[in-house]
């Protein structure tokens, strides 16, 4: 028939249960999807470790409480690594540096005593001075002295160890720093020589 | 609640009818399209002296609540007292709803000479479902803000009762008893007029349709008020008569029978006498020719089945409007019978279960 209400200024109420149920009403869909996600996450679980058994073990055996601790320790673990990478990779190239500066040294001594070894028969090699300073240069200087021919007795002019030895070093030393002076006087012919080596870069 | 919302959570009604006379209060349960009547309590009280709220009257409410119990998730619904409610009929231009609530309440408080600010008023609209009627015709409701907030103070401060959702123009109650498509299809939606004469406790109304919607209404002056004051003058216990007409009991069963049965007839005879003279100015106000042409039924109804039919009964008798025959008005299909006397507070149950929804009333 007809609606008439004389009053309509009342503000609705409710009861703290129907708030509650309401919540629960509103709460219920996430509730359900998180119920299903998980679900589904257990059926693939499953899945997998019946798939991987081994991994699967290792993977009941963490504990998700632990893995911020654990990828802490992960990235503390990185760090270091890195660190040490760095370091090796610096050390590394630093025995490089010192094994092409041992193998020059030693190219020099090798050459120098296999010059000697060839020739050390009809000369003497008198070392007169050897500095090494690493990574600066190398200084050596020597006599190189014939010896008198025995049937002539006459002075030999030929410095066979010192050519051999300069050959030997140009192989190594394209353009070595050397002064090699004559020496004449009475019955000695000598040369002497004042080399010196470029080790930089080594 | 006092609109449509929320009503998801109001499972329960929790009706409230009282006047000088008689408290009575309903709780029903709403569950799955049905509703049932958990507890009813009715109590008689007649003693008063002349307020339009009596003490007596708050006491009983108080009491009635405590036997039915409250809940804050209750649609509560109060009859407001017909007394202190004003209608009229206003023909304004088509305006929305709230400037034409304005337009009717500026108009109305020149008429009845009421300060707009001391007016409270309500343009009846169509139920939920219903059609609203077609033209420009409003039917309006009012009431004094004052008479409105004396009646809260004292029924919410004094009873306790819960704060309504509804507050109903008393007359209104009657209205919802009735089975709108039965009586459709009886003609009511003739372009006739039909008269429904309701004889209350405080007041008595003649509700006026014309083509299936109610077209007016007037307040006939007299009502079983006048009979109990009749009743009072003699040395008979007014109580229980009041008891026996609210029950709907046979009025024989009363020892001093043969004393009252005279102020009886007396009095509904001048009640429908009343009733006439309202119908005929009303249809000479219509300026038509053959007035009693235009009436298509006549409906009378009171507190009960009982009062009812002794209406029906002095109005054959009385040969009321030229021996016009009298119609039995339908009830709701699923008005519980058993609950007769409880009839008047279950008008107001079905206004408060109607505005939560479509539910049956069940056994």
């Amino acid at each position: 028939m007809v609606d008439v209400n004389l009053y309509s200024k009342k503000k609705p109420r409710l009861k703290l249960l129907t708030v509650l149920i309401l919540t629960g009403i509103l709460v219920l869909p996430v509730a359900a999807f998180r119920i299903t996600l998980w679900s589904l996450q257990m059926v693939e679980f499953n899945r997998l470790q019946s798939q991987y058994p081994i991994a699967a073990r290792e993977m009941q055996s963490f504990r998700s409480s632990e893995f911020a601790a654990a990828r802490q320790r992960l990235d503390q673990q990185e760090r270091n690594l890195s660190a040490m990478v760095t370091r090796v990779r610096a050390e590394t190239a630093k025995v490089e540096k010192d094994l092409v500066y041992a193998g020059t040294v030693q190219r020099v001594f090798s050459s120098f005593s296999d010059s000697f070894s060839q020739t050390g028969n009809g000369e003497k090699v008198f070392l007169n001075r050897m500095a090494v300073s690493r990574g600066s240069t190398m200084d050596m200087s020597y006599y190189d002295i014939p010896f008198a021919e025995e049937s002539t007795q006459t002075l030999s002019l030929s410095f066979d160890f010192h050519q051999s030895f300069m050959e030997s070093l140009l192989k190594t030393f394209p353009a070595p720093d050397a002064d090699a002076q004559e020496i004449n006087f009475l019955f000695l012919n000598a040369l002497y020589n004042q080399l010196s080596l470029d080790l930089k870069g080594m | 609640m006092g609109g449509d919302d929320l009503q998801i959570f109001n499972r329960r009604v929790l009706v409230l009818e009282t006047n000088n006379f008689v408290t009575k209060a309903l709780l029903v349960r709403i569950a799955a399209k049905k509703a049932k009547i958990l507890k009813k309590y009715k109590k008689v009280h007649t003693h008063f002296e002349g307020e339009w709220i009596s003490a007596t009257q708050l006491e009983t409410m108080k009491k009635a609540l405590a036997f039915i119990g409250t809940d804050v998730e209750d649609y509560v619904v109060i009859n407001f007292p017909f007394e202190r409610v004003i209608s009229s009929v206003e023909t304004m231009p088509n305006l929305a709803e709230e400037q034409l609530k304005n337009a009717i309440k500026f108009k109305m408080s020149e008429e009845f000479n009421i300060p707009v600010a001391d007016f409270i008023i309500e343009v009846a609209k169509a139920s939920r479902g219903e059609k609203p009627p077609a033209g420009n015709r409003h039917l309006a409701f009012a009431t004094r803000k004052s008479s409105l907030e004396e009646f809260l103070s004292k029924v919410l401060g004094i009873s306790k009762v819960p704060e309504p959702d509804i507050l109903i123009p008393d007359s209104l109650k009657y209205l919802e008893l009735f089975d709108a498509r039965s009586l459709r299809e009886s003609g009511l939606r003739d372009e006739r007029f039909s008269f429904l004469i309701c004889m209350d406790l405080n007041y008595s109304v003649l509700f006026i349709f014309k083509n299936g919607y109610l077209w007016n209404l007037m307040e006939i002056p007299y009502s079983l008020k006048e009979l109990i004051g009749a009743l009072a003058e003699k040395s008979i216990d007014v109580d229980e008569v009041v008891s026996a007409l609210v029950e709907g009991s046979e009025i024989g069963s009363l020892s001093y029978v043969k004393e009252v049965q005279p102020v009886l007839d007396q009095s509904y005879q001048q009640f429908l006498f009343e009733a006439e003279k309202s119908i005929r100015n009303f249809l000479i106000g219509q300026k038509v020719q053959n007035p009693l042409g235009q009436i298509h039924s006549i409906f009378v109804t009171s507190l009960n089945n009982r009062l009812t039919m002794d209406l029906e009964f002095q109005a054959h008798q009385m040969r009321l409007l030229n021996g016009m025959r009298i119609q039995r008005i339908p009830l709701k299909e699923d008005f519980p019978t058993e609950l007769d006397s409880f009839r008047t507070v279950l008008g107001l149950a079905y206004r408060g279960v109607r505005q939560i929804g479509r539910c049956k009333f069940v056994q």
